[in-house]
């Protein structure tokens, strides 16, 4: 008897208190994040739905069979897998270059650390705009390096051929610094006392860095896969710099979330533009569990 | 050997170097040239006369003084509105008791997986109905509550040892006190990194200021300077200016707080 | 103030950390509360502390009920086994947090951390932060910190046993005076038996969350109510002889030694029992009680330590001076002092003599 009386007693000191400090955050949340999460769901099975009114026919699968029989959005959803494919191991492969010279111990590190970085932290639209430029078909400066090699000049951005090359090269710088910064983080955290007792064994550099190197930084090289994998699987921003707002000069680059904001913003075809969206949520919550096995399991060894 | 791998080693991170940031150099060199040296074949890598004017072109011709304030003050509230609602959920998350807590919060953190494309089409709408479409009011308020930011400052929270906590409230501090007297400056660092990675999405945030803005007014920089290039034309000189006056601040942000920002991003590789 | 626990249980989920415990702890002295490690003795600082919410029971400080009150309200200074200093502030702001919150007039406020300073002898150190202080100063402004607010009880978990060996010993006897000089009731925690005793006016002592003892560290020693409490105290432990009564006489296991021992209770015929010696209790010569063998010898400054075997399979230590001429397997006649030498009944560990 006692005893619930003066554990009650304190909880009544803490209760209610929680509830203020938590409200703004949560008012916030509920909001902006979970009901918009909830009423796409809902609208991506509303049959003609109309936004502002709420109006609706019925419930339905439409707009699912709608869009995954729009060309449009197959051609997005083959485009963003062929930018994934190609960005997320070629940055990978490159960032773990980078990474490695960058944990070398040199003098100005930190001048190569704002080099290597600083794409990151800049904006999509003005560094989309820089290369823009540097892939114009006259006076570019990626035609000009090509000349030096007696190559042809490339139409990069109206010859809907080498559009989707264009956006991965793009795509690659851009992806580079987050994936250098947390292969770097990785680099750190091995013991350092492994590379002493490798080289104590009489291991060579290639063989310390196949056999030691590799095998501990798995775990991170997984976790940047799946990070990069989720952020290109988003690609679309970078269309706006670089075809003016359209997906590539003749339309036939549509990527899942260009298609997206094509539906919502363009054609107002909010079903379609919701379907669109949940297939998204489940492609990032399947990569997402992904990334939480890995984390789980490969990281203790 | 030694010193042959030693230069190997900087010849790579140099080129490297040049590779990455050499787009910043061409924008920088290409928006201080003339019209003409802009496009004349081989190019040149440094301007044969620095036309400062294409940056008073930007300035006079375009509201970029405009999207630059719209922009400081959506960057200054977010990030304060964002901190504080951070700092008292992460303090309920942390340190307070009450039923259902640890559920919230597993399902606040599963809500990180929803891709922010998908909750445009509803936001879109609640901001138009409680009228504050086209107002930087509505590019601020979606995102004052922070998921991701929350989790990293709880995990920073759980670090202070209860005793910290428990001697303080011995000493007659509040819950409320405790937060803000010990609590906060404790997590200076953690606070700094999370408003540094809140301050750079802010900034250079695209996708909502095109979609929850309509006039030239409310434009901040990215979406004005994507403006200005459809509006004025491909004229690379003057794009060039208007794109360093948009990365230039993320720029000097990035070299002064270099270790704050690889810290957070490294730690929560999660949100690119 | 006295602090007085009637009763008091707390239990986790299915462990019981602290059962029934009830005892008074008197006004401005400075009471261990000693225990192995898990014994519930940083339970029950906290339970006095209000940290942690009682599940039975009740707490008086004085005549007042304090068992609902929030720690804030119960007037109490408290100093955590790693100080738990505040890392951004100087010195002199951690030690004027409490009365901050208190909101004492600032010239107040300075003028007893000038007190305060002088108390620990932390003056030269008010504008350092704790991460340039040792171990041994920042127990010293913690503890300066904790006497802030003029606390009625001074609670110390575990103060010493993150400071070195040597620095110990000295912030022992600063605590010692520190409490003498402030008359402050002071409830210390320790797992550390010499530290209690040393310290300590009265000591708590408990087994896994039940009250064993509580008296003088002399009498604890002297007067042990049971066989953990004697077996806990004393360096080195004290021995142990396993044996049972038979015809009225303790018989030795694993050997013909039987001897006599007074005692006031009834002993059962073939009652197991644990005859307890101090070391210091055992001495060669006088009238001896049985032989024993010496296996080996310490040397442990000015005396030295034997350890001789008693019958075929039980061992004993005792002190001889380092002049004594005993060499190893020699035998040697064993007697026991008056003192220092109890009985107990082997399965329950209470106390017959």
């Amino acid at each position: 008897m006692r005893k619930s009386k003066a554990e009650a007693e304190q909880k009544q000191i803490f209760f209610g208190e929680p509830l203020l400090y938590l409200l703004p955050f949560l008012i916030g949340l509920l909001i902006f994040t979970v009901y918009p999460f909830l009423n796409a769901l809902l609208i991506s099975f509303k049959e003609n739905y109309n936004l502002m009114t709420g109006a609706f026919t019925g419930f339905g699968w439409g707009s699912y069979s709608r869009i995954f029989s729009d060309a449009n959005f197959i051609n997005g959803l083959k485009n963003t897998a062929l930018y994934v494919l190609i960005v997320v191991p070629v940055s990978t492969v490159l960032s773990l270059l980078a990474a490695s010279l960058l944990n070398q111990k040199v003098k100005l590190s930190g001048l190569f650390q704002t080099a290597y970085f600083v794409p990151m932290v800049t904006s999509v639209v003005a560094v989309g705009l820089v290369w823009k430029w540097m892939f114009n078909y006259d006076y570019g400066l990626l035609n000009y390096f090509l000349s030096f090699f007696g190559l042809a000049k490339i139409n990069w951005l109206n010859n809907p051929a080498y559009n989707l090359p264009a956006l991965i090269i793009f795509g690659i710088w851009n992806k580079m610094p987050l994936t250098i910064i947390l292969l770097l983080a990785g680099y750190q955290n091995i013991n350092p006392q492994y590379y002493v007792a490798a080289r104590v064994d009489g291991a060579k550099p290639r063989n310390i860095f196949f056999r030691i190197t590799l095998p501990l930084l798995a775990p991170t090289i997984g976790l940047t896969l799946v990070v990069n994998t989720i952020s290109s699987s988003m690609v679309f921003m970078e269309l706006f710099p670089l075809f003016n707002g359209n997906p590539g000069s003749a339309y036939s680059l549509y990527t899942i979330v260009y298609y997206l904001y094509d539906m919502f913003y363009n054609q107002w075809r909010l079903g379609l533009a919701a379907a669109s969206a949940v297939v998204l949520f489940l492609i990032v919550m399947v990569l997402t569990i992904i990334q939480l096995y890995i984390q789980r399991n490969w990281q203790n060894y | 050997m030694k010193t042959f791998r030693l230069i190997l080693i900087y010849c790579l991170l140099i080129i490297g170097g040049l590779i990455m940031a050499f787009p910043f150099f061409w924008m920088f060199i290409s928006s201080l040239k003339t019209a003409a040296e802009v496009n004349t074949t081989p190019p040149t890598f440094w301007p044969q006369r620095l036309m400062f004017e294409n940056y008073v072109y930007a300035f006079s011709k375009a509201p970029f003084l405009t999207y630059f304030k719209n922009s400081l003050i959506v960057v200054g509230s977010s990030v304060s509105l964002t901190m504080l609602t951070t700092i008292l959920a992460a303090f309920a998350f942390s340190r307070l008791k009450f039923p259902g807590r640890d559920f919230i919060f597993s399902a606040s953190v599963g809500m990180m997986m929803v891709p922010f494309e998908m909750l445009i089409i509803t936001n879109y709408t609640t901001i138009v109905k409680i009228g504050l479409m086209d107002t930087l009011t509505d590019l601020i308020l979606p995102f004052t509550s922070s998921i991701f930011y929350t989790y990293i400052l709880r995990n920073f929270f759980f670090s202070v040892p209860d005793s910290i906590y428990w001697s303080a409230r011995v000493d007659g501090a509040t819950n409320w006190r405790y937060l803000w007297r010990i609590m906060v400056p404790m997590a200076k660092p953690a606070l700094a990194t999370i408003a540094l990675l809140n301050a750079i999405v802010s900034w250079n945030s695209f996708l909502w200021p095109l979609i929850a803005t309509n006039t030239t007014a409310k434009r901040t920089l990215p979406f004005g300077l994507y403006a200005f290039m459809s509006a004025s034309g491909i004229r690379y000189e003057r794009l060039m200016a208007a794109a360093t006056i948009v990365v230039v601040p993320m720029i000097i942000l990035f070299i002064l707080f270099r270790r704050y920002i690889v810290e957070g991003v490294s730690r929560g590789g999660l949100k690119g | 103030m006295q602090i007085v626990l009637e009763d008091v249980t707390k239990r986790f989920g299915a462990t019981v950390a602290v059962d029934g415990l009830s005892v008074t702890l008197e006004a401005g002295k400075l009471t261990a509360v000693l225990g192995p490690s898990g014994c519930g003795k940083t339970t029950i600082l906290n339970i006095i502390s209000g940290i942690v919410p009682l599940t039975s029971g009740r707490v008086f400080f004085n005549d007042v009920d304090v068992s609902r009150k929030p720690p804030e309200k119960r007037s109490i200074g408290l100093v955590f086994q790693n100080y738990a200093l505040y890392p951004h502030m100087t010195v002199l702001q951690n030690i004027c947090f409490p009365m901050e919150m208190q909101k004492v007039p600032k010239r107040e406020r300075l003028a007893r951390v000038e007190e305060l300073g002088e108390l620990v002898q932390i003056q030269s150190l008010m504008k350092r932060k704790p991460s340039e202080l040792s171990g041994g100063q920042q127990q010293r402004v913690a503890i300066a910190r904790a006497l802030a607010k003029r606390p009625e009880v001074l609670l110390l978990d575990e103060p010493l046993s993150n400071l070195d060996a040597k620095l110990r010993l000295g912030m022992r006897e600063e605590i010692r005076r520190i409490q003498r000089e402030s008359k402050i009731t002071t409830v210390f925690v320790t797992h550390d038996q010499e530290e209690a005793s040393s310290i300590a006016d009265d000591v708590i002592l408990l087994k896994e969350g039940v009250l064993q003892q509580k008296a003088a560290p002399r009498m604890l020693y002297n007067e042990p109510e049971n066989l953990f409490v004697a077996d806990f105290l004393g360096t080195p432990p004290i021995n142990k002889l396993a044996g049972k009564i038979s015809n009225g006489q303790i018989l030795l296991d694993g050997s013909e030694i039987a001897f006599p021992l007074e005692t006031e209770r009834e002993m059962r015929e073939g009652q197991e029992i644990v005859l307890a010696v101090r070391a210091e209790s055992v001495f060669a010569g006088g009238e001896p009680l049985f032989e024993g063998t010496v296996l080996e010898r310490y040397a442990l400054g000015k005396d030295e330590l034997v350890l001789f075997s008693v019958g075929r399979e039980q061992q004993m230590r005792g002190f001889v001076s380092a002049g004594c001429p005993l060499q190893e397997g020699e035998k040697f006649p064993v007697a026991l002092r008056k003192t220092g030498v109890f009985l107990f009944d082997a399965h329950s560990g209470e106390r017959y003599a």
